[in-house]
C-alpha cells in the first residue's frame, strides 16, 4: 500500500474574453477497491457563475458548471491524498457496451491486419491482453503534436507513433477486436508529470490497469480520474463559450509518497 | 353542396396563408416548399382501425420495453433473440444514456409508424420512427380547413373527430413532466418542420424556445425570461437529434443544444420527449427484430405484420438477398426520409453485381425487403382523377396509457408508380378520416 498526495492543474488561456461558458470536469478520483480517496480540494477559476456535481453514466462523477460573464483565463486544479493498493486490480464487472466498438476504437482494415498477424495462440484473459499490448509496445513510438484528441485507434496505428492516449486507443481496438472487454481510464501516474491515459480490461469480476506507454500492468503508483468507452465518453475537461478565441492549454501533475 | 373535393384549390390556398410549410435542404441550399394537399381523403372502417390500434399499440409497448431493457440489463441480448451487433455498435445506441429512467420509465412517447396497406386489404408496418417523428400537423391543420371550407361535408358523414391530437400530446406532456412547464424545442426558422413546431406549442400550450434560452444550473432546467428571471422547465418537447442535444455529453461543435441538459436529465429533473438514445430500436435493422420482441416482452403474436425482410447478416438471408435481388428492395440502415432505398428492379446488370458486392462486404449496413404491392389511392390531378401509391403514418402517444390518434398522415407520391412518398421526396398528403362504428 502506498500512501499519495497528488496535485494537478489545467488552465486554459484564450486570446480574447469569451463567455456563456459551460464546463463539465472529471477531475475527482472515484475510490474502487484499489485506491481510496479522501475527498479532494478542488478550485476553479474565476470563482463566478454556479458550479455543481453529476455524475455521468460510466460512473464518474462530474464536476459541471456556468459561466456567463466574460474572462480570459480558466483553470481547475484539484489536490488530495489517495492509498493504493500495489495491484493492478479493482472488483467489478463491465457493461455490455464495454466489448463493442466504441467510435474512436472501431477496427479498420489497419487494426485487423495487425491483429491477424499478433493474435494471442491462446491463454486467458489477461495472457492475450498481456500478448496485444506488448506488440502495442514495440510497434509504437511515443511522440507528442502527431496526434490530437480526436485521432482514432486506427489512424494512430497507421501513423505508427502518439502520445498515451493512442496507445491506450489502440490496444482497446485490438482487445476488443479479440472479445475482450474494457476500457479506457485518464488519471495521474508517478513520474509523469501531467495527465496520463491506460486501459482496463475486465476478466468477468475484475477490472485490471494495463499501461500500453510502458508495457505493463499498472501499480501504486497509478491514480485514475475517470474511465469511458474512449476518450470521447471522458474527457477530464471539456467546454463550449462564446467567443471567436483560441485556447493554450498547460497541464500540470505531480504524485509524491508519503 | 360544398364537397372538400371541389374545394380543393380553397384548401391549398389556405394552407399556403397559414405557412403550411416544410423546409428541405438540397445542395447545400433551403429551400422552403408548400406540401401539396390532396383533398380526397383515405377512408378507414371502424372495424379496420380497432385492428390496427390494437396492433400499434401492441408493437409501441414492446418497442419502450426495449428500449428501457437496451440501457439497464439487455436481456434481450443475453438470451440470443438480438444480436450484439444490432445494437452496441449501431449508430442510434448512446452509451451516455445506460441506466438512466425516464420520467415514468417512457422512452417514445411519440411514435409514429409507417404503414401500408397491400391489395388484399393486409396492413404491413414499413417503419417504426421513435425519434420524435414529425408530420402530425398537417392532417390536422388540414382538417380543420377542410371544416371551414366545406362544414357540410362533415355534418352527418360519421367521421371521427381528429381535433383531439393537441390534447394527447398535452397529456402526455403533462404526465412525464418532472414539475415546471413545457416547453417545445425547435433548432428555429429553418428547421424542415419549423411551422409544426410552432402550431403544437400554439395547440399544446407548451412555450416555443430555442436553446439560448435554456439553461442548466445544479442539473435543474430553466427558462430564462425577459426580465433576467428564470422558470423550471419539467418536459422538453424537441426537434434536435440526439447528437446535438448537449454539447457537453454528445457532439461538442453542436450549436443548438442545451450544455449540460443530459445532466438535468439523468438527475431525473426533466423529461425529455422522445428520450434520447431511441435511435436504437428504429433503425431498419432492429425492425426485423420487432415481432421477435413482441413474443419475447409480452408473449403475444403480432397482430400486425412487418414486411417480408431479410437480414444479409444472416447466411441463410444474404444467400436469399443475392439470388433475388432482382425483385427486392434494399434500405440503408442509417438513412431515412427516403433516401437510402434501391430497387432491384431499377438495376442494370452491372449495379446488380455491384450491389450484390456492396451486401456482401457490408452485410450489418443493409436489409432487403419484398416489394409490397400496396393499393393505390385517388388523388386529384389537373381535375382528373389518378391512382397513386400512399403509405400511412399513424402517431401513437404513450403517456399514462399508450394510445392512437384516430388519423394519421397520408402521404403519396406525385408520380406515377412511385412507391416513394416521403415529403423531402416531393410527394403530397391527404387527410385520413376514421369512421365511427355504424
Amino acid at each position: 500500500m502506498k500512501r499519495l498526495r497528488f496535485e494537478f492543474e489545467t488552465k486554459l488561456e484564450f486570446s480574447c474574453g469569451v463567455s456563456e461558458h459551460s464546463f463539465t470536469l472529471r477531475c475527482i478520483p472515484l475510490s474502487d477497491g484499489r485506491q481510496t480517496i479522501a475527498e479532494p480540494k478542488c478550485v476553479i477559476l474565476p470563482q463566478t457563475g454556479s458550479v455543481w456535481r453529476s455524475r455521468d453514466s460510466f460512473g464518474n462523477t462530474l464536476v459541471c458548471g456556468r459561466m456567463e460573464k466574460p474572462h480570459n483565463e480558466f483553470s481547475f486544479r484539484v489536490e488530495g491524498e489517495a492509498q493504493t493498493e500495489n495491484s493492478c486490480e479493482a472488483a467489478g464487472t463491465a457493461q455490455p457496451f464495454y466489448a463493442a466498438y466504441s467510435p474512436l476504437t472501431a477496427a479498420g482494415e489497419k487494426i485487423s491486419a495487425f491483429y491477424e498477424e499478433n493474435r494471442p495462440k491462446d491463454g486467458d484473459i489477461r495472457m492475450r491482453a498481456e500478448a496485444l499490448t506488448e506488440a502495442v509496445y514495440r510497434l509504437m513510438t511515443y511522440q507528442s503534436g502527431v496526434t490530437g484528441v480526436n485521432t482514432t485507434a486506427e489512424d494512430a496505428l497507421s501513423l505508427g507513433s502518439g502520445v498515451c492516449q493512442d496507445y491506450a486507443h489502440i490496444l482497446l481496438s485490438l482487445l476488443r477486436r479479440d472479445g475482450i472487454p474494457c476500457r479506457y481510464v485518464s488519471g495521474l501516474a508517478f513520474e509523469w508529470g501531467q495527465t496520463h491515459a491506460w486501459v482496463e480490461i475486465n476478466d468477468g469480476s475484475r477490472w485490471i490497469g494495463i499501461d500500453p506507454t510502458h508495457n505493463r500492468y499498472i501499480g501504486g503508483g497509478y491514480i485514475k480520474l475517470c474511465h469511458g468507452r474512449d476518450y470521447y465518453d471522458c474527457p477530464i475537461e471539456r467546454g463550449i463559450y462564446i467567443g471567436n478565441a483560441d485556447s493554450l492549454q498547460t497541464v500540470s501533475s505531480r504524485i509524491t509518497e508519503q | 353542396m360544398n364537397t372538400p373535393v371541389a374545394d380543393a384549390m380553397a384548401i391549398n390556398e389556405l394552407l399556403a396563408r397559414y405557412g403550411v410549410k416544410f423546409g428541405i435542404y438540397k445542395k447545400g441550399q433551403f429551400k422552403e416548399q408548400l406540401f401539396p394537399f390532396d383533398a380526397i381523403p383515405r377512408v378507414i372502417s371502424a372495424e379496420d382501425f380497432a385492428d390496427m390500434e390494437r396492433g400499434l399499440i401492441q408493437r409501441v409497448n414492446a418497442l419502450n420495453m426495449f428500449l428501457a431493457d437496451i440501457y439497464s440489463e439487455g436481456r434481450i441480448v443475453k438470451d440470443g433473440i438480438v444480436p450484439e451487433d444490432f445494437v452496441y455498435i449501431s449508430k442510434g445506441y448512446l452509451a451516455p444514456c445506460t441506466g438512466v429512467t425516464p420520467p415514468k420509465g417512457i422512452y417514445s412517447h411519440i411514435s409514429g409508424i409507417d404503414l401500408v396497406q397491400a391489395k388484399d386489404g393486409e396492413w404491413y408496418i414499413l417503419e417504426d420512427n421513435l425519434r420524435i417523428p414529425s408530420g402530425a400537423s398537417y392532417p390536422l391543420i388540414a382538417r380543420e380547413l377542410c371544416r371551414m371550407a366545406s362544414p357540410a361535408a362533415f355534418e352527418n358523414s360519421g367521421i371521427v373527430d381528429n381535433r383531439n391530437y393537441a390534447s394527447l400530446l398535452r397529456s402526455t406532456m403533462d404526465y412525464v413532466n418532472c414539475g415546471g412547464i413545457n416547453v417545445i424545442l425547435t433548432p428555429g426558422r429553418y428547421n424542415a418542420a419549423y411551422f409544426e413546431h410552432s402550431y403544437l406549442a400554439e395547440k399544446t400550450g407548451a412555450v416555443l424556445v430555442q436553446n439560448t434560452d435554456l439553461f442548466v444550473e445544479n442539473n435543474i432546467l430553466y427558462m430564462k425570461d425577459y426580465l433576467g428571471g428564470k422558470t423550471k422547465v419539467g418536459a422538453v418537447y424537441r426537434r434536435i437529434s440526439d447528437e446535438y442535444l448537449d454539447p457537453l455529453t454528445f457532439l461538442p461543435e453542436s450549436l443548438i443544444g442545451v450544455p449540460h441538459i443530459m445532466d438535468a436529465y439523468r438527475a431525473g429533473n426533466v423529461a425529455i420527449i422522445n428520450a434520447p438514445g431511441n435511435g436504437v430500436a428504429d433503425d431498419k435493422g432492429i425492425y426485423y427484430f420487432v415481432p421477435k420482441m413482441i413474443k419475447y416482452y409480452l408473449g403475444e403474436e403480432p397482430v400486425l405484420k412487418n414486411a417480408p425482410t431479410y437480414l444479409p447478416f444472416y447466411e441463410e438471408d444474404r444467400k436469399y438477398v443475392l439470388d433475388n435481388l432482382p425483385k427486392l428492395v434494399i434500405k440503408d440502415v442509417s438513412e431515412a426520409g427516403g433516401y437510402g432505398v434501391v430497387f432491384g428492379r431499377d438495376m442494370t446488370k452491372e449495379q446488380l453485381s455491384e450491389w450484390r458486392t456492396l451486401i456482401t462486404e457490408q452485410s450489418r449496413r443493409f436489409i432487403a425487403q419484398e416489394v409490397i404491392d400496396f393499393i393505390d389511392l385517388e388523388v386529384m390531378e389537373k381535375g382528373e382523377t389518378v391512382m397513386r401509391k400512399a403509405d400511412l403514418r399513424a402517431f401513437v402517444l404513450s403517456g399514462e396509457e399508450t394510445r392512437v390518434w384516430a388519423s394519421g398522415l397520408t402521404r403519396f407520391s406525385r408520380i406515377a408508380d412511385s412507391f416513394v412518398v416521403n415529403s423531402s421526396q416531393g410527394g403530397g398528403f391527404k387527410d385520413t378520416w376514421v369512421l365511427l362504428p355504424k
